[in-house]
């Protein structure tokens, strides 16, 4: 028997989110889809990030609320920010890897690789509902944020893998044209990281920046030079792993060339 | 993603005497038809879908939906009511392989 | 004793000689390094993925990997073009126009030809839909490149068009369509029949 859900949160999630439409449009397919349903299946994993927010404990016995107190209180705004420098870390960190280094360190939880999911996305989910309504704010101060900005701009542009791809040709260069029937969107201009993360209805999941940006990667048609040249079944490697440095190089580039949007999370696309 | 029968359910909390209140409701749910064939093992994926949400209100139901598996995974339910009386709100659904869930909420009528 | 040394040196200075990075790796664009490095694996999955992003660029891309991306930076395009023409390979047998039936089982996803005929085939290597549209039976077809519907009727060059398939970027450096034959997308006996595909009158693409 699954306890019962209040519905003040929600609720007011619900409010903010129709009042911050008419403040910051997205995508014309949003508004249609969440005029008419009003819910999405990411509010469900939001719930389940609330849940985990105060329940889950790992071998510290402490959850993330001893922390960073009921309902999120300290985290609201943090999203706005991030990625950033932490100093317990000593590195820049986007919203998935902050989660996920707080449940290793903090928690006492295994959080890495495919199987940590399960605990990352609801968990980062529910903490960017913490900073709807406000507006995305990254700042470059400390040097490690600096370089890692000017090392995901250089990602932007470059073109490798059998297929010469770059995150640029597509989403830049070609934006707005088709790739079969698909169109091809501008994250940059069009300050999309706004309603990221987001329940993809293609896959029927919730995914996170980290995840968009390493699907990206599985069509680049990369090959291992050490084993020759491309091949479909035995030389091709795909997505970058979770956390690593050029997923968050990307999502801060990203991230703060949608400063000024504002914050309206768990969107709902394709 | 989330466990099977999550759900999330958003109606308003406080209605008008006389007024017209939405329910809507998400599950979480593969809402798998029995006729898909998983693409690595060409075997079919057994159904599974829910196949029953029943709407009580102070117990006594109100409406039911009983459905095939035509609707995509996650689904989501809608439908209208006008409550006479404050009180509780209880939608139970269930799935074919005997699942059951339940969400309650508590509705005022000014 | 003193020849089995000899012999024993001369292997040993093969080994230290053979065991040279490889050129290829040598120049990495301005990579910094984590302040805090990921634990090592067996293979590090980060690392394999860095040798195929950084490792596996080729010079020319390395040159198109600029913001304007279609236009090599610092590089004499004229050279470009030369190059890349030097490493177009053509069939064995000299045809450059094969079989139309075969051309378009590679140029069709598997899903779009058992739409279209009802039966298995089709390729991965091709996608040609992905970006151009043609056939007019798939509607499903991409707008980045210009539609190829009657590309047989416009009197093009069968070479020419091999060699746009084979290393476009011997034609466009910095082309946004990617370079088949350069890759081993494609061989070469399978770009011909791409372009029997494209150029045979009684290809679905000119009907």
């Amino acid at each position: 028997m699954k306890k019962a859900f209040l519905l003040g949160a929600p609720v007011l999630a619900g409010a903010l989110f129709f009042k911050a439409i008419a403040q910051n449009p997205p995508t014309p397919e949003q508004i249609q889809i969440l005029k008419e349903m009003g819910v999405s299946p990411a509010d469900v994993v939001v719930e389940e990030g609330r849940e985990l927010f105060h329940n889950l404990k790992g071998t510290t016995g402490k959850t993330c609320a001893s922390c960073h107190g009921q309902d999120g209180k300290n985290l609201k705004g943090a999203y706005a920010k991030m990625p950033r420098y932490y100093n317990d870390i000593k590195r820049v960190a986007d919203l998935d890897t902050r989660v996920k280094e707080c449940l290793e360190r903090y928690v006492g939880v295994e959080a890495g690789g495919e199987k940590g999911r399960k605990h990352v996305v609801p968990l980062a989910t529910y903490v960017a509902t913490l900073s709807n309504g406000m507006t995305i704010n990254v700042e470059l101060k400390h040097p490690e944020e600096k370089r890692l900005y000017e090392y995901g701009k250089q990602l932007w542009y470059t073109r490798a893998g059998a297929r010469e791809f770059s995150c640029a040709m597509c989403h830049e260069v070609l934006a707005d044209q088709r790739i079969r029937l698909q169109r091809l969107v501008a994250p940059t201009r069009d300050k999309v990281y706004s309603y990221w993360p987001v329940y993809r209805i293609s896959v029927d999941k919730v995914w996170t920046m980290e995840e968009r940006i390493a699907a990206c990667f599985d069509s680049y048609f990369l090959f291992d030079p050490q084993k020759g040249k491309f091949d479909l079944d035995k030389n091709w490697v795909k997505r970058p792993p979770y956390y690593s440095d050029e997923i968050i190089a990307l999502a801060l580039y990203l991230k703060k060339a949608s400063n000024g949007a504002t914050i309206q999370v768990p969107g709902i696309i394709r | 993603m989330s466990d099977i029968g999550r759900a999330v359910v958003r109606v308003p909390k406080e209605v008008k005497k006389g007024e017209v209140a939405t329910i809507r409701l998400v599950i979480i749910h593969p809402m798998e038809t029995g006729l898909r064939k998983d693409p690595k093992t060409g075997q079919t994926i057994p159904a599974h879908y829910i196949n029953r949400v029943e709407f009580y209100f102070n117990d006594k139901l109100f409406s039911r939906i009983n459905n095939t598996p035509g609707i995509s995974q996650n689904p989501y339910f809608a439908i209208n009511f006008k409550p006479t009386e404050s009180g509780t709100l209880k939608i139970v659904y269930e799935d074919n392989k005997g699942g059951k869930w339940e969400q309650s909420v508590q509705i005022t009528v000014a | 004793m003193r020849k089995t040394l000899g012999l024993f040196v001369a292997i040993l200075s093969i080994g230290v000689i053979a065991c040279q990075p490889a050129a290829q790796t040598a120049q990495k664009p301005q990579e910094p390094k984590p302040a805090q490095a990921e634990p090592a694996k067996k293979e590090d999955e980060g690392e394999i993925f860095k040798r195929a992003y950084f490792g596996a660029q080729d010079k020319w891309q390395k040159a198109c990997s600029n913001p304007l991306q279609l236009a090599p930076q610092n590089y004499d395009v004229n050279k470009f073009i030369e190059e890349m023409r030097a490493t177009i390979k053509y069939p064995a047998d000299g045809k450059l126009i094969g079989d139309w039936r075969k051309g378009e089982e590679l140029a069709l996803l598997p899903d779009e030809y058992r739409a279209l005929y009802g039966k298995s085939g089709g390729s991965r290597k091709g996608n040609c839909y992905a970006c151009h549209c043609g056939d007019p039976r798939i509607i499903a077809c991409g707008n980045i490149g210009p539609s190829l519907r009657g590309y047989g009727k416009r009197g093009m060059d069968p070479k020419y068009t091999y060699e746009k398939i084979y290393n476009s970027w011997a034609i466009v450096p910095c082309s946004i369509m990617f370079r088949y034959g350069y890759h081993g997308l494609l061989t070469p006996e399978e770009i011909a029949h791409i372009v029997a595909y494209l150029h045979d009158p009684e290809s679905p693409i000119n009907k």
